[in-house]
């Protein structure tokens, strides 16, 4: 029917470094529709924001994009000139990061980083960009907005600052929000505020969501959807209720397992044996392969022999593993 | 929690630019692998430092066999352009320029030497002293490495050499007396790290003597920085001292490219020859020490933004 | 003001240093103080002006009471006070030093930025290559080359002074007289400051690039160019502040060694005939002026931290 907002496709991102090729996003793939909120989870090192990155265009070397296509409504971004890329991000694609306070600069009031970005999206003139930005501070539900218009980031809390970030990324109305673990750096209290706050602003503006975090309870929050992030690739895919009633892939199965929340009948935490695959030294065939309990209760020989492609055993439910092909 | 497992190495990659950054704190484990050795070889810059540095001693070290005309005779007659005969011209008097360069390389390198050994020796005293006494004798000590950052140190020497008369051992003790405040600050940390170790193992009982961790550990890690700041002192002290020698106070006594440059200045119309030779000699050799300088801070100090240029 | 009372001990110190020059120097420390020639009289004069005839540490009182009062010493030579004739011989090398100043800076940190911003260019490496040979020349060996080859044999520029004493040149003519006699004199000095400035603002520049800040910068749309120019070099800023400030002492030796070769009538001529007459009063009271405007440049350095970075201002 129609167009999704975003379709990203066999895209591979790898890192040339002196000690070998980092193959950080390996063969990524998938869609978004306008105002559909998705969840990118995975393991620290598993290469979802490195994907967030290359959407927006902003890897830089040693990093390249190598193969694969970010078409973002109708317009392709690999390859595309900075000029394109330039308009594209911020008015369009707007992101937010970990670190919120990092990711403001030092020696720039918060009003003139909020007016850099209208400026960008609207081209409004100085007095108008300013009472935008003490608009858009009261929006992300910053209080006394005329005064922390003029301060500087570090006289902002962590949830201030994020807010702040909120407030630059809503300044150019983007279709689409990618928010790379928002909340991560943030006290808990605090970081439930952020959620609320997105998840109602999602709702109000209608914008796509990509959000990327290694918690699953956080994208259970407000994901419509979920796609599971392993070694660079996404092994699983499929609406959030599905994911946590009936998960497929056995590396899903184990991230519910230790999560605390999901332990807490029990007398003590799931932890998946083994470690994160270092991306200069992939094992041949599946990823998970060395981790995977069920593979060797199984007696699979494919596992460790070619990477499983992905099927799909459910109407939109997509998994890569031999076990279920 | 097997969610928090940190990748270093992804970690990185997931910052957009790659695990570049990740090497620097392998290469501040390995230095004392033979491996890296090669890589400091494998640096032009360090080999072009090394190749002028060595050609540099070897003209001063074998001066008299290069050039055996002593470089304050009359060797010709004043103002020859240069020929077979004078390789570099002969100057006012008909001293031949070449011999002057090259014995001229005696007196910036014994400078440079003296004065970076000398600052070495100093600040390694000020540095260990303010380590292992601490508390007031380490603030005191610490404010008299302030007060030398503050003093120029042109005009210091300058002043010196002109109240106490010219010659060499004033201008290195000067020089000495007011570039040892890097060296201090390293020594001095170094000192407070062997102070820790001490504790630590005594606390611990290892089986390994102290003597010995000092040795394998601490020493390697504290000397070769320090000698690295040393010599970086290098260049700025044969700067100084040609400059000092061009104005006129020089050591009468020896040769040097500063003199030649002073001398050459009153005949700047008549013979170009007597101040491009000098000039380019002070030039080379500084580079020369300067790259080699570096190098070594690069690879010792790699935290430190020290330049090239301690004048 | 915390760093107002932290300069009052350097200065303290400086002063002490010069004392301890001119009381340990060999020979009568009058001498040092209004160098040799004078008749006794003068010299009893000037006993009793610095208490010479008292104990020591009085001297020291007496010495640091005068220095207060800006009293650093006589030339017996100019029959004028030290202070005075430094002075009057400041603004020509002013002239000098501080176009040079301006120049190397703008040249410095935009350079320096835009090897940063490419790093490993072909203008990197050069810009690199040239920052190492900035560092190993000795400016005076400079000046005489320039000298040789732009005033002697392809007679561009004049050759040494201030103005042309030939000429009687009025109103615009002579300032264009001088400012032809002061283009190799500026070469010279520019070649040696920028060195520092370029190294300092490359590498801060590098440094920032690689922040956080930068790429959410990008992430709202902020060019390459912008980002460079808004962001890392604005942040860059301390540094090369602090560089230029902390070279003072440096750049006027270079200045001093660049008006010699030029005969340029400022402050190196003066410590050149000091230097020949043996007027030591001139160069204690230069000494001393020199360091108590390094540690002024040192508070100036602070005071600019605070105007361009917030977190300075607010005291984090």
């Amino acid at each position: 029917m129609t167009e999704p907002l975003l379709s990203v496709e066999g895209l591979h991102t790898h890192f040339f470094v002196d000690a070998g090729v980092v193959k950080a996003v390996d063969g990524v793939g998938f869609n978004i529709r306008r105002g559909e909120v998705v969840g990118l989870v995975g393991e620290s090192g598993c290469g979802k924001s490195v994907t967030s990155l290359s959407i927006a265009g902003l890897i830089e070397p040693p990093g390249r994009i190598v193969e694969g296509s970010v078409r973002f409504d109708g317009t392709e971004l690999v390859g595309a000139s900075e000029r394109v890329l330039n308009s594209v991000r911020g008015p369009r694609i707007a992101m937010i990061f970990q670190q919120p306070r990092a990711s403001l600069d030092p020696v720039m009031s918060v009003g003139r980083q909020i007016g850099q970005a209208l400026k960008a999206g609207t081209g409004m003139d100085r007095p108008a960009r300013r009472r935008r930005a003490v608009e858009l501070l009261d929006r992300v539900g910053i209080s006394d907005p005329e005064r922390r218009v003029r301060e500087y980031p570090h006289q902002l809390s962590g949830g201030m600052a994020q807010r702040v970030m909120i407030a630059i990324a809503l300044a150019g109305e983007p279709d689409l929000l990618i928010a790379d673990e928002p909340t991560t750096a943030l006290d808990v209290t605090v970081q439930a505020q952020i959620l609320e706050l997105l998840r109602e602003l999602q709702s109000a503006n209608g914008m796509a969501v990509i959000l990327i975090s290694h918690d699953l309870g956080v994208i259970a929050e407000i994901a419509d959807r979920a796609a599971v992030m392993y070694a660079g690739r996404i092994v699983e895919e499929c609406a959030v209720s599905e994911l946590y009633d009936a998960p497929l892939h056995p590396y899903t199965l184990g991230l519910m397992e230790s999560r605390p929340a999901a332990s807490q009948s029990k007398s003590r935490l799931r932890v998946i044996p083994g470690s994160v695959p270092v991306p200069l030294d992939l094992p041949v065939g599946c990823s998970f392969a060395p981790r995977c309990a069920p593979r060797v209760e199984s007696g699979l020989t494919a596992c460790t022999e070619q990477a499983p492609d992905p099927v799909s055993p459910r109407d939109g439910h997509h998994v890569r593993c031999w076990l279920h092909g | 929690m097997a969610l928090e497992r940190p990748v270093a190495l992804t970690e990185h990659a997931a910052s957009g630019r790659g695990p570049a950054g990740s090497g620097a704190s392998e290469h501040h484990r390995a230095r004392w692998e033979r491996g890296s050795w090669r890589r400091l070889a494998s640096s032009p810059v360090a080999v072009v430092g090394l190749v002028l540095t060595v050609l540099f001693v070897l003209v001063a070290a074998l001066a008299s066999y290069i050039a055996p005309t002593d470089p304050f005779s009359f060797a010709g007659t004043p103002f020859e352009r240069p020929s077979p005969k004078h390789w570099l011209g002969t100057d006012d008097l008909g001293r031949d320029v070449f011999a002057g360069v090259v014995h001229g390389a005696r007196t910036s390198l014994f400078v440079g030497v003296a004065v970076a050994g000398a600052s070495l020796v100093i600040g390694t005293v000020v540095g260990g002293v303010a380590g292992f006494a601490g508390g007031k004798v380490d603030d005191l000590l610490m404010r008299f490495t302030e007060l030398s950052q503050v003093l120029p140190r042109f005009f210091l020497a300058l002043t010196v050499v002109a109240l106490f008369g010219p010659g060499l051992r004033n201008m290195v003790l000067v020089l000495a007396l007011t570039s040892w405040e890097l060296t201090a600050r390293v020594a001095r940390s170094g000192v407070l790290a062997v102070k820790e170790l001490e504790y630590v193992t005594a606390a611990e009982a290892l089986g390994s003597s102290p003597w010995r961790n000092l040795r394998t550990h601490v020493l390697p890690n504290t000397i070769a920085p320090v000698v690295a700041l040393a010599s970086l002192q290098v260049g700025g002290a044969i700067l100084i001292e040609a400059s000092l020698s061009f104005l006129g106070l020089g050591d009468p006594n020896v040769i040097s490219w500063g003199y030649m440059l002073n001398n050459a200045q009153s005949f700047v119309r008549r013979a170009w020859w007597m101040s491009v030779f000098p000039g380019l000699a002070i030039a080379v050799a500084v580079l020369g020490v300067n790259l080699l300088g570096d190098a070594l801070n690069d690879f010792w100090n790699p935290r430190s933004r020290t330049s090239g240029a301690a004048r | 003001m915390r760093r107002l009372i932290q300069a009052v001990p350097l200065v303290f110190g400086a002063s002490v240093v010069t004392w301890i020059l001119i009381h340990a120097a060999p020979g009568d420390p009058i001498v040092a103080l209004a160098g040799e020639d004078g008749d006794a009289g003068y010299y009893a004069m000037m006993r009793e002006r610095f208490g010479l005839d008292r104990p020591l540490h009085e001297q020291l009182f007496v010495y640091l009471g005068r220095l207060l009062q800006g009293d650093l010493g006589f030339s017996y030579r100019q029959n004028r006070s030290a202070v005075g004739v430094i002075l009057d011989q400041l603004p020509a090398t002013l002239l000098l030093m501080v176009p040079a100043l301006a120049i190397a800076t703008v040249i410095g940190i935009s350079v320096g930025t835009l090897a940063a911003a490419r790093k490993n260019s072909a203008l990197d490496n050069t810009a690199r290559t040239a920052t190492l040979l900035g560092h190993a020349v000795p400016v005076f060996w400079l000046s005489q080359v320039l000298l040789l080859l732009f005033a002697l044999r392809f007679d561009w520029f004049p050759v040494q002074g201030r103005n042309d004493a030939r000429a009687d040149y009025e109103g615009l003519r002579a300032v264009l007289d001088v400012a032809h006699h002061m283009v190799l004199p500026i070469v010279a000095l520019v070649t040696v400051y920028v060195p520092p400035i370029m190294r300092v603002t490359r590498a801060a520049v590098i440094e920032n690039l690689d922040e956080m800040y930068i790429r959410a910068a990008r992430a709202r749309g902020q060019s390459r160019r912008r980002v460079l120019i808004r962001h890392a070099l604005p942040n860059a800023m301390l540094p090369i502040v602090t560089v230029i400030g902390s070279q003072i002492g440096f750049m006027f030796a270079g200045s001093v060694l660049v008006e010699t070769v030029f005969a340029w009538p400022g402050l190196g001529r003066l410590l050149l005939s000091a230097i020949l007459a043996r007027d030591f009063a001139i160069i204690t009271a230069m000494l001393l002026m020199l360091s108590v405007t390094i540690i002024l440049m040192n508070l100036i350095t602070d005071l600019v931290y605070s105007l361009l970075d917030p977190r300075v201002r607010h005291g984090t």
